[in-house]
């Protein structure tokens, strides 16, 4: 009797820690602690919101899109139909209210790629790097003044005053450069192609014939 | 068997210790900082107003929140403006200071130099649930020391960028068919006639 009881208490007692132990892993991992771990705390969000470090300037992205750098993705932010209107050679158009999706996330999640985001200027461009960053992407750069600032710069670089310094010169010569990559022409740029002169046909000077004189007189 | 069943049982006794302690941990480190996720945020960004022009605020909703450096808000602000310096945002004082607006049912509106400014700010305290925020659309600048608000407009919507550079082709097209066209023809080249010498007769001879 006694040996019953204390078999049936085993068994209860082998049943119980086998539904806990079951119950415990499952819990484990289920929970979502991993996605809220890569959550950086509000105060280091906003310390990041706030550093500039995030921003490529205009210069920066027009010379990796030249070179044709390998590691280099640019995501348009801007709605569908901003984008088709224009955007930067080589972007990709997410949406703002689509950053988070699944698809999207996988998309920008890539640690091998630097993913430049646009917008027209860098306001929402900010918004999309700050939620990206709370759910723990952390490769992702910002274009500092987003369209405005590609417009002004690279499109159509302001020319620099004569009295400017050689920087500024150097700065204007890539810069028109690049705008000319990217398709603008200018006029100055289609009068300095070299037009070989065309070959002018030899003028052969006919050589005369000098007519046989009759003999003058004579004896 | 008897042994078996033992060890058996004191095995899953101290997986299910360890396990358990795993789990209490877990229970007891923070599930997230935040009040709404980021998904919450995208949505309430994309479906609400957040920002506002100076001509629609009134000052009996609003508690007008000045983000600059404080060097920047004593040489001057916007009035009845407090002073909460972005970076600080978070420290008990200015915390105090939110939560006191908040409790008398004040809206939030926070101004920089720029909108841009505000946005770290905007998206923390959203995050934070420390709302109703919104955004002061104007441009804060002092010129011979006088501080100046304007009204500024996010994201204006870039020129036709497409239209430019198709237009700066035409352009140099039609430069290029105007020279071709003032291009006079050159002028006939002066041809002095030769003047033929006249045969003489042969002069005579012996």
């Amino acid at each position: 009797m006694y040996h019953d009881k204390k078999t049936i208490l085993t068994k209860s007692l082998l049943i119980t820690l086998t539904a806990i132990l079951i119950f415990l892993a499952s819990s484990f991992f289920v929970s979502p602690k991993d996605q809220i771990q890569m959550e950086p705390d509000p105060a280091l969000l906003l310390s990041n919101s706030i550093s500039r470090e995030r921003y490529i300037s205009t210069d920066e992205l027009a010379h990796k899109i030249v070179t044709e750098d390998p590691s280099l993705r640019i995501v348009d932010i801007r709605d569908s139909e901003r984008f088709r209107s224009y955007s930067i050679p080589g972007a990709v158009n997410i949406p703002l209210n689509k950053v988070l999706e699944r698809d999207n996330r996988d998309f920008l999640n890539r640690n091998e790629y630097e993913i430049v985001l646009y917008s027209d200027d860098n306001f929402y461009a900010d918004q999309a790097w700050i939620l990206c960053n709370r759910i723990g992407i952390r490769n992702l750069r910002v274009l500092d003044g987003g369209m405005h600032s590609w417009f002004n710069t690279i499109i159509n670089p302001p020319n620099p005053e004569e009295k400017s310094p050689q920087i500024e010169h150097e700065k204007y010569s890539f810069r028109k450069s690049a705008s000319m990559f990217f398709g603008v022409v200018y006029p100055d740029a289609v009068k300095a192609r070299p037009t070989e002169p065309k070959p002018k046909p030899k003028t052969v000077a006919p050589v005369k014939k000098k007519k046989k004189k009759m003999p003058e007189g004579g004896c | 068997m008897k042994k078996r069943k033992s060890n058996i049982t004191a095995v899953l006794a101290v997986i299910s210790a360890v396990l358990l302690s795993a789990t209490v941990t877990q229970c007891n480190t923070p599930t997230s900082s935040y009040s709404q996720s980021a998904e919450e945020i995208l949505n309430m960004i994309d479906t609400t107003k957040y920002t506002i022009t100076p001509d629609l605020v009134n000052s009996d909703d609003f508690a007008l929140i000045d983000l600059r450096s404080p060097f920047e808000y004593e040489k001057g602000h916007i009035d009845g403006a407090v002073n909460v310096y972005s970076p600080d945002l978070l420290e008990p004082d200015n915390q105090k200071t939110l939560n006191e607006f908040r409790m008398n049912g004040k809206i939030l509106l926070l101004y920089g130099n720029e909108p841009d400014e505000t946005l770290p700010v905007f998206m923390t305290l959203s995050q934070l649930d420390m709302g109703p925020v919104k955004i002061l659309k104007t441009k804060n600048y002092f010129d011979k020391d006088k501080f100046i608000t304007v009204p500024m407009e996010i994201e204006k919507p870039t020129p036709n960028i497409k239209a430019f550079i198709e237009m700066s082709g035409e352009e140099v097209a039609q430069a290029k068919k105007q020279t071709a066209n003032k291009i006079t023809p050159p002028p006939p080249v002066k041809v002095a006639p030769k003047k033929k010498k006249k045969k003489k007769m042969p002069e005579g001879g012996c």
